[in-house]
């Protein structure tokens, strides 16, 4: 009967096993594969080469790596600074003003992400919004804010502003408020509270909003290109060009499973630090 | 000579926007003693605890801790302790940790710590291998037990209970009641507990104070509330006429539990006029087998 039911589960799960493997699996392989042929061969029948690794170590495409991690750190450190005091106001202070800000915030997501950052452009540019209003109305001449590394991280910080303020919301709303309270009434300061109680509770939700934003955030472009005129070239962009104008496929391929390789250990190092069930007190 | 005032309560009101939940509270607690406030729910003794531990302001009147006015003190600041309703652990650490808590607080070394963490688990009869384990595998009991001494090892001058033991299962709840009883004698603490069953209030206190509808109805010792002349304490009580208690205690939780003691059972018409104002009051009754009546919260499966 156990057999029988076990078959059964096994062939229900299977079309969309196969499917995953082909949406997910099959294209990292792939890339996977052409990462280790000879530079500039669009076939995999070659002999493996790794080539293209002693390229990104000799040709400093590190330094491009470096500006996306080092940037989605900035955007991460930032975005928490942020979003924190104001997840702790949507889920403890604020009630149905809560409702507004989710919807206001929303709503930017409804709109495309170049076309939000090209409003930014507009604002930001010379003679744009910002700067034209300044040598109207106050007489200063300024060249804008565009094309730097702050305007890139300001950029990050923009669009993926809800990917970590609704996690961090739903971290702190776990926080029990008669834990904070016993807390209190234990002797314990408010930063202590933070410190103690608020911050290692509300950890699952600070784990997901920052690996989301930090992941998102390292594999962007459009931030760089369009904001920062690509005053730093980051990871992303170096992949495209290897794929479109440098007609480098196995480069390509290299790149992207550095950076896989990369943020998958980051990824994974930080959810094996953060012991998520003793947290949750599903485990002593 | 009585023993002195530690907390007073003078003329204290609580209002949130039109509605008034405390009205006009005046209660002295005496250094030392077991204090139970036993109401109804929506009475107000919640909101009376939360302003005795600085959690909530008082909208009127003046609350004294050792004759100084401590209104705006807030609640880590006060030499006053709670242990909550729903226990309020910390879940992400262990049980020594939880009762250390209080300790590290005031910078006490981790050497001091621990010994005194064993000294409490072995108060309340935790084995001391609990010390690392996970507060959230531990049975209902068993928190309860570590709820307490970390609120011992903060070492307050006043101990405040909310209900908790109202989630228990009844065999654990009369053996808890026990050693809650057994600890303050050991400790000398002030104990202010907070309950609606007015079997635990019988069993544990030295005084009791009724509160219904934010204010406090009637205070006393377990014998002066034996002797019910008002109707809310003959509601309390079970109907009928006053029970006489020759000796303090333990006659006065029988007759409290059984209902009538020492007298005539009612008739069936005041029976029944019984059960309605009873209704009316938010009490209500349970018969048993004999048409005896009991408070739900006397019930066993209560």
């Amino acid at each position: 009967m156990d057999r029988i039911e076990e078959r059964q589960g096994l062939l229900s799960a299977l079309p969309l096993s196969v499917l995953m493997v082909l949406i997910f699996v099959a294209p990292l392989i792939v890339v996977a594969v052409f990462s280790i042929m000879p530079p500039r061969v669009f076939d995999v029948l070659h002999m493996p080469s790794f080539e293209n690794y002693r390229i990104f170590f000799t040709q400093g495409y590190y330094r491009s790596l470096g500006w996306a991690l080092g940037m989605a750190a900035m955007a991460t450190v930032t975005l928490f600074v942020i979003c924190y005091p104001l997840a702790y106001a949507m889920a403890k202070i604020f009630k149905k003003f809560t409702l507004i800000i989710t919807i206001a915030v929303v709503v930017t997501l409804f709109v495309s992400e170049n076309i939000r950052l090209f409003g930014w452009v507009l604002t930001l540019m010379k003679g744009g919004l910002i700067s034209g209003y300044l040598r109207t109305y106050a007489g200063i001449d300024i060249d804008g804010w565009l094309y730097n590394v702050p305007v890139i991280v300001f950029g990050l910080v923009y669009v993926y502003f809800p990917f970590m303020l609704f996690p961090l919301v739903q971290g702190i709303s776990m926080v029990p408020e008669e834990v904070r309270q016993a807390a209190s009434d234990l002797g314990a300061s408010r930063t202590r509270i933070f410190f103690e109680i608020d911050l290692p509770l509300a950890m699952p939700g600070i784990v997901v909003g920052s690996l989301l934003t930090f992941v998102l955030a390292a594999g962007a472009m459009a931030e760089s290109k369009l904001l920062g005129g690509q005053a730093v070239i980051v990871m992303a962009d170096e992949i495209e060009a290897a794929f479109t104008f440098g007609q480098n496929w196995s480069l390509g391929s290299a790149l992207a499973m550095i950076l896989i390789l990369i943020i998958g250990s980051l990824a994974f190092f930080a959810l094996s630090r953060v012991d998520l069930d003793g947290i949750m007190g599903r485990r002593g | 000579m009585a023993p002195p005032v530690v907390l007073r309560l003078e003329n204290v009101t609580k209002r949130f926007g039109l509605f008034t939940a405390l009205h006009d509270i005046n209660l002295d607690i005496y250094d030392g003693e077991f204090l139970t406030i036993v109401g109804p729910s929506g009475s107000g003794k919640t909101t009376m605890i939360r302003l005795l531990v600085g959690m909530d302001e008082p909208s009127e009147g003046l609350i004294y801790l050792d004759g100084k006015v401590i209104n705006r003190v807030p609640a880590n600041k006060r030499p006053t302790c709670m242990v909550f309703q729903s226990l309020a652990l910390f879940p992400h650490r262990t049980v020594g940790q939880n009762i250390e808590f209080p300790l590290k607080i005031r910078g006490v070394d981790e050497r001091r710590r621990r010994a005194r963490a064993n000294e409490l688990l072995d108060l309340l009869h935790l084995p001391r291998d609990y010390y690392g384990k996970g507060v959230m595998q531990c049975s209902g009991g068993e928190r309860q037990r570590v709820a307490l001494a970390r609120a011992l090892a903060f070492d307050p001058e006043i101990l405040f209970f909310d209900e908790p033991l109202s989630a228990l299962d009844y065999r654990l709840r009369k053996a808890l009641e026990k050693e809650l009883k057994q600890l303050h004698r050991q400790t000398g603490k002030t104990f202010v507990y907070i309950t609606h069953s007015l079997e635990e209030a019988m069993v544990m206190s030295d005084r009791i104070a009724i509160m219904r509808t934010g204010s406090i109805a009637q205070v006393g010792t377990r014998r002066n509330l034996c002797q019910p002349e008002k109707p809310l304490r003959r509601r309390i009580h079970g109907r009928g006429q006053p029970v006489r208690c020759r000796g303090p205690g333990r006659r006065a939780v029988s007759g409290a539990r059984r209902g009538y003691v020492g007298q005539r059972r009612p008739s069936r018409y005041r029976r029944r006029r019984a059960r309605h104002l009873d209704g009316a009051a938010g009490i209500r009754p349970f018969p048993d087998s004999r048409g005896c009546r009991r408070l739900r919260s006397q019930r066993p499966d209560g």
